[in-house]
């Protein structure tokens, strides 16, 4: 009798590798897990920093060690700063972008092997695995972005509401690409391991070929020096990763709307239809890593 | 009434060696070893009425657990496919993606969150959760001090939780102490009788005389019998 009153609920049909249902299901899927991306969140901020004194404090700890470094060494020392007004809000902005950028992509790209215990045993969309971790980061940057707020306080000098436009098409950017990316990342390290260490060479390289610790014209003085300087220079700016920090810098470094910034500003029309094409380009790059992670997604508990 | 799972046609097969470097991958792309497949599971067609209990019986490497873990999900199948409620708990290991650093009382949350439950039912079922491990002591102690009877009680309490309309059980009971396998028996009892239907991967004649209304007897990957529980139990008893 108890057996006839029960409802039966929605099914799901469980199908080979390769035939799966298509992005949208994947998607439906993903939106459901919200409060698994949640639960997963909140063991990796409280998680990570339980029993540590300063806490959540950490992840603050690292960026500003980066900004005294590179603020003294890169600036004075090497003497950048000497050409470039509040360098320390210069790199402190290029900086949290990039950390964004590479902190969701580098524990991204380990997400699936580290998880391996979970993903064995238990079902769930494997795309909250990535996310988590791009949330993660997310959750950094936040607080990244505090410090920045306090050295405006601090010089006494803020960016104008007009340029902050162009975070707009910054995060239409750094989704994407930071979560596909540890989309096809962490599905590839299963297989290859060897994949996570390409990852931190190739974050290496992105580090120095993004305009983070110079204004991106002096990249562009030096390549016009070179042979196909015009290749060159266009091959440096196709980088999303540099197009990220300059069009952050627009926003958020106050001396972008001075005279002394005016030769570092980047936007003119055909900036714009680059970093436009970017986002689109970053968009169709996310829906092609879903694809492969769907694909190579369904035989990783019998590969970890 | 229409079967509440159904297993068509399902197989799956694994490669003997998996490259794991680029290095093998360029390597060995081309050795003999690295195209050998077997199949662990072939051509398993079933289904399961709502309300009944069928019980996977087999000897070690027939399959079961690799189509327990094609059911719940874990595992994708390479042929077939299966159709099972979305409301599905496996018990394939109990207390799977706990966080040693944290309590019981947050893995509760986050082990819930996992097996697809939102913080507000988790809520309105924290302390039947609690009650049931019967840890309540020490349910704000991180769970890295837990003994392992206490993290696999903890474990199979928020697994049954969780509203299953099927429940995958894969000797996950062969843990934990006498009193404590009673207490999930009559647990999984009550469940039967509230109409939810169960997979039960067993080595014991005696779970399945006890539990189940049909039995599929697997061997080397395909099914050799399926039917009423004695005569496949004989059929087990006949396999060399």
């Amino acid at each position: 009798m108890s057996e006839a009153m029960r409802q039966i609920g929605p099914t799901v049909t469980l199908v080979p590798v390769g035939r799966s249902t298509g992005v949208f299901k994947d998607l439906r899927d993903l939106l459901g897990a919200r409060e698994l991306l949640l639960a997963l969140l909140n063991r990796e901020l409280a998680g990570r920093y339980k029993g540590s004194v300063l806490g959540i404090g950490w992840s603050l700890v690292r960026p500003l060690v980066m900004l005294f470094i590179y603020g003294v060494v890169v600036g004075q020392f090497l003497g950048a700063a000497r050409s470039v007004e509040l360098f320390g809000i210069f790199i402190f902005v290029g900086l949290i972008f990039w950390n964004l950028l590479s902190d969701s992509i580098s524990a991204g790209s380990t997400t699936l092997t580290v998880n391996s215990a979970l993903l064995k045993k238990v079902w769930f969309p494997r795309e909250v695995l990535p996310l988590t971790s791009f949330a993660v980061s997310v959750v950094n940057f936040f607080f990244q972005s505090l410090v920045l707020i306090l050295g405006y306080a601090v010089y006494g000098s803020w960016p104008s509401f007009q340029n902050l436009l162009f975070l707009i098409p910054v995060f239409l950017i750094v989704f994407p690409v930071a979560f596909g990316a540890g989309l096809i990342f962490s599905v590839l390290n299963v297989r290859f391991r060897d994949t996570q260490f390409i990852v931190e060479v190739g974050l290496l390289l992105g580090f120095w070929l993004s305009p983070i610790l110079y204004p991106w014209t002096f990249a562009m003085e030096f390549l016009a020096t070179l042979p196909a300087s015009q290749f060159l220079q266009q091959l440096y700016l196709a980088n999303p990763f540099a197009l990220v920090v300059m069009a952050a810098q627009q926003a958020l470094w106050p001396p972008m709307v001075t005279e002394a910034g005016l030769k570092y500003q980047f936007f003119d029309s055909v900036f714009s239809t680059r970093l436009w094409l970017t986002v689109l380009a970053s968009w169709i790059f996310l829906l092609f890593a879903q694809r492969i992670f769907a694909r190579l997604s369904g035989s990783i508990a019998a590969e970890l | 009434m229409s079967p509440i799972v159904e297993v068509s046609g399902v197989g799956r097969e694994f490669r003997k060696y998996y490259q794991s470097t680029f290095k093998e991958f360029l390597t060995d792309r081309h050795a003999k070893k690295f195209n050998k497949i077997f199949w662990a599971l072939r051509h398993i067609t079933f289904n399961v009425e709502p309300g009944s209990t069928v019980g996977l019986i087999g000897r070690n490497g027939s399959g079961k657990s690799t189509l327990l873990k094609i059911i719940s999900g874990v595992l994708t199948p390479s042929e077939g496919y299966v159709t099972r409620p979305v409301a599905t708990a496996a018990l394939l290991e109990l207390g799977a993606g706990f966080q040693p650093d944290m309590t019981g009382r947050e893995n509760i949350f986050l082990n819930s969150a996992i097996l697809g439950r939102t913080k507000k039912q988790t809520l309105a079922q924290l302390e039947s959760i609690i009650d049931f491990s019967g840890i309540s002591e020490f349910i704000d102690t991180p769970v890295k001090f837990y003994s392992s009877g206490m993290y696999a009680r903890l474990g199979f309490a928020i697994a049954i939780h969780t509203d299953p309309e099927l429940l995958l059980v894969d000797e996950v009971l062969a843990v934990g102490d006498e009193p404590f396998q009673k207490k999930c028996f009559t647990r999984i009892k009550e469940m039967q009788s509230e109409g939810r239907s169960i997979i039960l991967v067993t080595h014991s004649a005696q779970n399945v005389k006890d539990f189940c209304d049909t039995a599929v007897l697997l061997d080397h990957g395909s099914m050799h019998s399926i039917g009423d529980v004695d005569s496949v139990l004989q059929e087990y008893q006949k396999l060399p």
